[in-house]
């Protein structure tokens, strides 16, 4: 297998992301409930205790302000913590120390300092873990100044962006769909990153444009093959993150094709579809609209346990595919 | 020395506050700490302390009062002293403060918007899309005559198209709506036919000259708001001195040349161009000034073989007319030979554009900008003139004047070109 | 001026304050000229306040200046602290330069924080201290990241987090005395506790007589000291600085002092008696230490008056450099939002 075919599983990227990071660097360290011994709820962590020893992959108590604080303070004195929280829920209680202090205190401190940490977590729904396990707060988060928020779609994007985010040197949360921790998908060997600001044509295309992130971005890919089936071209964009957003990628791609599905977990209203539809409004793209522009977002409601009232609550590749050909066909 | 009591700010947003009350009097001893008055703010009242032990004096402030914070309403003086209210005043710190207005909030968007909201299209209540609108501009449809196939009625790109495809007959025209475009261009472009289709057809290249000065036209063309004002001159008189000059410049025995009627007809204009000097300009940088020059050079269109070309005759106002009829013979000749320099084609603050013995009755010339206006002539013709009693056969010039309608107006205008027509008629005006 | 009555007991030499033998002269000196230099920015603060020439509000911290100094005497620059919203003493303390707090103060562009901060932000990560922190709490678990970097590259720094009363209810208390206790990091939790978290008395609030006594939950050492008293508090951080130094984890000391003003400058003072505040203010920790320190010949009268003098000077230039710095300009809004 060469080097650019190699297959890896997303966990098993980004595992090897954390890797190479701590080979590289003896600044950075691992934090996390379970991480050790138990390598992870999401058996991300796996075996790297082992090969690492408890003080470079280190379980905390259940504390999750305390442990997220002190990897803000780990981070203003010298090192580069990766605080993996166990679910995205979870990033509830750290929310003081994410959104007060590592947010803000460069811009506070007048540039005097720099917060360097990373907090990944498990996000969104599909599990059964219903409403407290199973959130998208991405949206919620990329309302900060101060903070990065990404979203990686395949496991190579899940390794080159872990990598690209302990290199930075302001806050970065990182969401990782557990549905996507399975998939596997091929991944270079070594180092590299992929960078935190850039969206991609995941597939060109020029009857419609749909933006997407994450998970969302591999059932789009999913219903794009549908759609050129119906005789529907669509133009994939791969947003990756969500703050900072390249807009500048869907304006281009909307000058094309001239119309704009937007797909996310994250609840439809206030969400990553209300901003991108806004800016795009408000650009150059304006003038190229031929139809309104279209949100599918996940449902008003906590995720439910029941997998029927569950899948319903979340954008389906079903869904994709019926919004993107009424948008395309001119019915919107 | 005397210590100041004054309203203090308590909370985060106050501006001024009320004295309610006064624990003590004028006159009265204080201790530092003790109650001394109270203020009410929006929020309750609160007792203020004396902030020294003393003789309180200088009450300036009574119950009720409302004042800005830091406000001096008394003074604590020590025991004995004596107390100058105005030498306290002069050497208060509050006197030399102020308090500073708080920073006006930064919007805080640094993104540009990068659309300017477009002129209202006719048909405004007319339901189309963004992208429909912006190809009806571009085919110059009028959007509210086009029928909209999309959901409730709306007008889509692919409807505009349709509806030109349609308008014009010409099945070519419905180009896909998908296809890239670039940015709107501001001025329509004219698409021709293919006319080889209609019958045989012969292709000449345009010539150098015409290559070069084509967008040089196009552009005053449009950049120029042009009017052009047509007089006409009585120059039969002029006309008889210039058969004289010119029978005795064809004998001349060194150089022989030729006078036309344009080197009297240039220093008439520059006569004309010194009492109206907005003719011999150009607009400043950012449009809110003309500069005027204090120099005359007047350009004349030349026939060449290849084209009309503008020489430039310089300092017009220091020759005289044979001395400029023989430059002009000169350049002329130049011309025609391809041998003009640079300097000989620069430097014009008017053009003189002459069609000479081709005839005609008028034409609009373009102005050559960046100057400011143009005078155009035709061929002079024997006309029947009304002189009050009678019509006499006069030998009258036709003079177009094209001018820059942003340096000068109508009523300018016209009084530069009659100005000028009256020199002409009697070129004694020119000593003036 | 009040007569402070020093016990007799103190003057004589067998009852002098251990802390003395651990500083020299000169170090005692700089104590006192600190809390003089501390109490005075605060009044000249609480001036430019009330005269509302400055912007916001401010939490003063007069009357604590003992505790603030005390504690940090035994610290270098190279220890680090984190502070709270009643943080201008911890700053004084640590080094910081009161010109550049003015300046921060008045919100200009040459303070700390580049007028970006404010005085409830103020840091100086030069001399080791992390910043005040706006969120009661905030600044506990940052206090122990910092020690746990300190552990892994092996410094031989100690990070003091100071806190208030108030903080020692909020979870990120108990997360982090937990924490630190549990991985033995190099922090002393200093606790300031002043008897009121804003209007609520710790007695009304707290589940313990002293805040010290939840050492023992964490299996920290913690001792409660008079927080006005210099010496009893300088002693206490130096036991806990080398403890902790050596390796041996982290203590809790608890300074039990009292803010002579209300808890920001709107406070109504309602909660508490005039009787209340008045006795406080007879144990000033200033003229305490001016009276210990004749009394113990550590400083003459004369010496002492040199040092307030040198202060107002300090004082007087400080306000100067603030008020002829410029102010911030719109257009630098979004500098620093990110470091790149």
């Amino acid at each position: 297998m060469g080097a650019a075919t190699r297959e890896l599983s997303f966990a098993q990227a980004i595992q090897e992301a954390m890797a190479i990071a701590m080979d590289a660097d003896e600044r950075v360290f691992l934090m996390g409930e379970d991480i050790g011994v138990y390598g992870g709820a999401f058996q991300v962590t796996g075996d790297l205790v082992h090969r690492y020893g408890d003080q470079r992959v280190m379980d905390t108590p259940i504390s999750e302000l305390g442990g997220a604080g002190v990897a803000v303070g780990a981070a203003l004195n010298g090192m580069r913590p990766v605080y993996e929280f166990q679910f995205s829920d979870f990033s509830m209680l750290a929310s003081e120390q994410i959104v007060n202090q590592a947010a803000k205190l460069r811009f506070m401190l007048g540039g005097a300092v720099s917060v360097p940490v990373v907090f990944r977590m498990p996000s969104g729904s599909g599990t059964g873990a219903a409403a407290q396990h199973s959130q998208s707060l991405q949206a919620w988060f990329a309302h900060i100044p101060g903070l990065k928020v990404v979203e990686p779609s395949t496991p190579r994007e899940a390794k080159g962006m872990l990598l690209a985010a302990i290199a930075d040197p302001d806050p970065v949360m990182i969401f990782e769909h557990k549905l996507l921790y399975k998939t596997k998908g091929p991944v270079p060997e070594g180092h590299y990153t992929i960078a935190l600001d850039k969206a991609e044509v995941a597939r060109p295309g020029v009857d419609v444009t749909i933006a997407a992130a994450g998970l969302m971005t591999v059932r789009t890919l999913e219903a794009a093959k549908a759609l050129a089936e119906r005789g529907v071209d669509a133009e994939v964009i791969n947003l990756r993150s969500l703050r900072p957003l390249d807009i500048g990628a869907v304006v281009e791609s909307v000058k094309k094709t001239s119309r704009l599905l937007c797909v996310y977990e994250g609840v439809k209203t206030l969400g990553m579809g209300a901003e991108v539809s806004a800016a795009i409004a408000e650009s150059e793209a304006f003038d190229y609209l031929d139809a309104p522009i279209v949100r599918l977002g996940g449902a008003e409601a906590p995720i439910p346990y029941s997998p029927i009232l569950e899948k319903a609550a979340s954008p389906q590749v079903a869904d994709i595919v019926e919004a993107a050909s009424k948008l395309a066909s001119g019915e919107i | 020395m005397a210590v100041e009591v004054i309203l203090p700010r308590v909370d985060m947003d106050m501006a001024a506050g009320k004295l309610s009350r006064w624990f003590k009097e004028e006159g009265a001893e204080v201790s530092q700490g003790e109650a001394l008055f109270e203020i009410e703010t929006d929020k309750a009242a609160m007792e203020v302390e004396a902030p020294a032990s003393g003789v309180l004096r200088g009450v300036s402030a009574k119950p009720g009062d409302e004042l800005p914070v830091g406000t001096v309403i008394g003074w604590i003086a020590a025991a004995g002293e004596a107390f100058d209210p105005a030498a306290a005043r002069k050497s208060s710190p509050a006197a030399a403060a102020s308090a500073p207005a708080p920073q006006a909030e930064a919007s805080a968007s640094a993104a540009a918007l990068a659309r300017t909201a477009e002129p209202a299209a006719p048909g405004e209540d007319v339901r189309a899309t963004p992208a429909a609108r912006r190809k009806a501009r571009e085919l110059g449809i009028d959007i509210a005559t086009v029928r909209g196939a999309g959901p409730h009625g709306r007008i889509q790109s692919e409807d505009v198209v349709a509806a030109a495809a349609a308008a014009a007959g010409d099945a070519r025209a419905a180009a896909p709506t998908k296809a890239p475009v670039a940015a709107a261009p501001a001025i329509p472009e004219i698409v021709a036919p293919d006319v080889a289709k209609f019958g045989p057809v012969e292709t000449q290249p345009l010539s150098r000259i015409q290559r070069i000065s084509g967008p040089r036209l196009h552009a005053s063309w449009v950049g120029v708001p042009h009017v052009t004002h047509c007089d006409e001159a009585d120059v039969t008189d002029l006309d008889a001195f210039r058969r004289t000059l010119d029978v005795a410049a064809k004998a001349d025995k060194t150089a022989p040349y030729r006078v036309s009627l344009l080197p009297l007809l240039m220093k008439a204009t520059v006569a004309a161009l010194k009492a109206h000097p907005s003719f011999n300009a150009v607009l400043a940088p950012g449009g809110d000034a003309l500069v005027l020059r204090r120099y005359w050079n007047i350009g004349v269109a030349v026939d060449t073989a290849e084209g009309l070309v503008v020489t430039v005759v310089k300092d017009v106002d220091k020759k005289g007319v044979l001395e400029i009829a023989r430059e002009l013979g000169a350049l002329s000749a130049k011309a025609r030979a391809g041998k003009l320099t640079p300097s000989d084609m620069q430097g014009a603050g008017f053009t003189i554009s002459s069609l000479g013995g081709i005839g005609g009755t008028s034409f609009t010339p373009i102005v050559n900008a960046p100057e400011v206006a143009i005078l155009g002539v035709v061929r002079a013709k024997m006309t029947p003139v009304w002189d009050g009693e009678a019509f006499r056969p006069r030998l009258m010039l036709p003079l177009c004047l094209s001018y820059d309608h942003r340096a000068n107006d109508g009523a300018t205008a016209a009084r530069f070109v009659r100005l000028l027509a009256e020199t002409l008629g009697d070129m004694r005006r020119a000593l003036l | 001026m009040d007569e402070i009555v020093i016990p007799v007991s103190t003057a004589v030499a067998a009852n002098r304050p251990p802390v003395y033998d651990r500083l020299s002269v000169a170090e005692v000196h700089e104590a006192l000229r600190k809390m003089m230099l501390i109490r005075r920015f605060e009044e000249s603060a609480e001036d430019a306040y009330v005269r509302g020439l400055s912007y916001g509000t401010m939490h003063l911290s007069i009357g604590e200046e003992a505790s603030a100094v005390g504690v940090c005497t035994p610290l270098t620059d190279a220890d680090l602290i984190t502070s709270t919203h009643r943080g201008h003493g911890h700053c004084i303390a640590k080094g910081a330069d009161v010109a550049k707090m003015f300046a921060e103060f008045l919100g200009k562009e040459t303070g700390y924080c580049h007028g970006r901060g404010g005085s409830m932000h103020i840091a100086d990560p030069g001399k080791g201290n992390l910043g005040a922190n706006g969120v009661v709490g905030g600044g506990l678990p940052i206090a122990v990241g910092a020690a746990l970097a300190v552990k892994k590259r092996k410094l031989n720094s100690v990070v003091v987090c100071f806190f208030g009363d108030g903080a020692n209810n909020e979870g990120a208390f108990h997360e982090s005395l937990n924490i630190a206790s549990v991985w033995k990091l190099p922090v002393v939790f200093a606790c300031e506790n002043n008897l009121y978290g804003m209007s609520t008395s710790v007695e009304r609030s707290t589940s313990v007589k002293n805040i010290a006594d939840r050492a023992a939950a964490y299996s920290l050492p913690g001792v409660t000291v008079d927080g006005n008293h210099f010496a009893e508090v300088a002693e206490a951080s130096f036991q806990a600085v080398e403890r902790a130094r050596a390796g041996h984890g982290p203590s809790l000391i608890e300074t039990k002092t009292y803010r002579t003003r209300g808890h920001s400058r709107s406070d109504r003072n309602r909660y508490r008696t005039k009787e209340e505040i008045e006795s406080w203010r007879k144990r000033d920790p200033i003229l305490y230490l001016e009276a210990e320190l004749q009394a113990l010949g550590l400083a003459t009268r004369a010496e002492i008056e040199a040092i307030r003098a040198d202060v107002e000077k300090t004082i007087a230039a400080g306000i100067a450099f603030a008020e002829a710095s410029p102010t911030p300009q719109a257009k630098d809004l979004l500098r620093d939002v990110y470091t790149v």
